[in-house]
């Protein structure tokens, strides 16, 4: 009993190409995709480069809940009936992203199974990072919170190789990732750069070296 | 013989029951259903019952990472092709839970958009969830952790919300949940009786007023 509605539907094209109640929208380094507080109209499919979400506090502090790449969702939140974001999304390199209406998604969700397959896959990856994140507030320190967000950052344990070379990001940036302030970030690179563990200079970008995983492996 | 015709899922009906490849176990109150290292080989779902989800570290600490009630699944991680469970699920209150073999979801999951919508939406819930505990760790200190942490436990902001009695919880779990001491959680937990905010009086009671410790935005400083 084959359907003969689902003539294969090629999700990595629909993904890849703009179309009907889909729009792609390039963003350059530093734009913002969405605010906190926007309408929910859109389900958001990262194309190239990459995303990061935030969260401002009431006093203004910002935290960043995730750094997401190419062939990740973001936004999805308005699936589940959320009228606006809850946080804020900004291209930290050139972006190209996909914007995919809700009821759309929500159609595409019922119709191919491809896609919920995928959709599935990214919110199951997600559910881990996220987790795996917060174990890290429970148990860690700031410091280790810091190396292994480094490592992180450089795709250690990432099935390709780790890059070693870190994009460009600030210390407040860091400092919002791991949860701490920006002196301590500081204070904490400078130890790792004076043990080796990091080649790191304001002007360049940062490197790691195989030798912070000891920050994290030590218990 | 009848034939097959299409007829409609129904994915309620299919979650409250047990059959074919697929069965209910009901858990006493305290009971692991499964420990951190165990092979994923099955997804779970939560009929009746509540179920703690933890971690422990190499150190031998315990944080709690999700408290899941009736409705939820848990033990998803298998679907991402998790070999083994990373976190310990332990019924907290007499439970039924229905144990559904990891291919069998996958099938059902392509088959029943009944299923998988419902599968989504429990998705998006629980990473909504998680994402505002980091958040709540990034930004507050753990006076506030504990507030909220007891605000949701009495489900304030849900439909069917608040309930005024706390289910039976102990302190060293409250101080998992928050990432915290337990010395530090009876330091709170007496001062938030003292203002009034709870009451232990047959079983723990939290008032309107705890809303204030969450709501009232002091520069925060200690973490």
């Amino acid at each position: 009993m084959k359907s003969k509605q689902n003539v294969s539907f090629d999700i990595q094209a629909f993904l890849d190409s703009a179309g009907i109640a889909k729009k792609i929208a390039a963003y350059r380094r530093g734009d913002v995709i969405f605010t906190q507080g926007d309408s929910c109209e859109h389900v958001m499919y990262i194309q190239t480069g990459s995303v990061k979400l935030s969260v401002l506090s009431k006093t203004g502090r910002e935290a960043v809940v995730a750094m997401l790449g190419p062939g990740e969702f973001f936004g999805e939140a308005c699936l589940a009936g959320q009228p606006l974001r809850m946080g804020s999304a900004t291209a930290i390199t050139p972006a190209t992203i996909l914007l995919v209406g809700k009821e759309k998604m929500i159609g595409l969700l019922h119709k191919q199974h491809t896609m919920s397959d995928r959709f599935i896959s990214h919110m199951l990856a997600r559910n881990i990072r996220i987790v795996e994140d917060l174990i890290d507030q429970l148990f860690n320190s700031s410091e280790k919170r810091l190396a292994r967000t480094l490592l992180l950052l450089a795709r250690y344990g990432m099935q390709d190789k780790p890059v070693r070379v870190v994009p460009k990001i600030s210390q407040s940036t860091l400092a919002e990732m791991v949860g701490t302030t920006r002196s301590r970030v500081n204070f904490f690179l400078n130890k790792f750069k004076r043990l080796g563990f990091i080649e790191y200079n304001a002007e360049l970008p940062l490197k790691i070296n195989n030798s912070l995983l000891s920050v994290v492996l030590r218990d | 013989m009848a034939v097959p015709k299409k007829r409609l899922f129904d994915a309620q009906a299919f979650l409250n029951s047990a059959g074919m490849a697929r069965k209910a176990v009901d858990y006493p109150s305290a009971t692991g259903i499964f420990a951190q290292g165990d092979p994923a080989d099955t997804v779970l779902y939560i009929q009746h019952g509540s179920v703690k989800l933890s971690v422990v570290s190499q150190k031998g600490k315990e944080a709690v990472v999700g408290v899941l009630s009736p409705g939820d699944f848990f033990g998803e991680g298998a679907l991402a092709g998790q070999p083994v469970r990373l976190a310990t699920a332990t019924a907290m209150t007499p439970s039924r839970i229905l144990v559904i073999p990891k291919r069998q979801m996958i099938r059902l999951l392509h088959r029943h958009h009944a299923l998988s919508d419902r599968f989504i939406a429990h998705m998006l819930a629980r990473n909504n969830r998680l994402e505002e505990d980091l958040v709540d760790h990034l930004f507050n200190a753990s006076e506030k952790r504990l507030a909220r942490t007891l605000l949701l436990l009495a489900r304030y902001g849900k439909p069917d919300g608040p309930r005024r009695v706390l289910p039976k919880l102990s302190q060293e779990v409250l101080a998992e949940m928050v990432g915290t001491t337990r010395s530090r959680v009876n330091f709170f937990m007496n001062k938030f009786r003292k203002l009034g905010f709870i009451d232990y009086n047959g079983g723990l009671k939290v008032h309107h007023a705890l809303l204030s410790v969450v709501l009232h935005d002091a520069p925060t400083a200690d973490r």
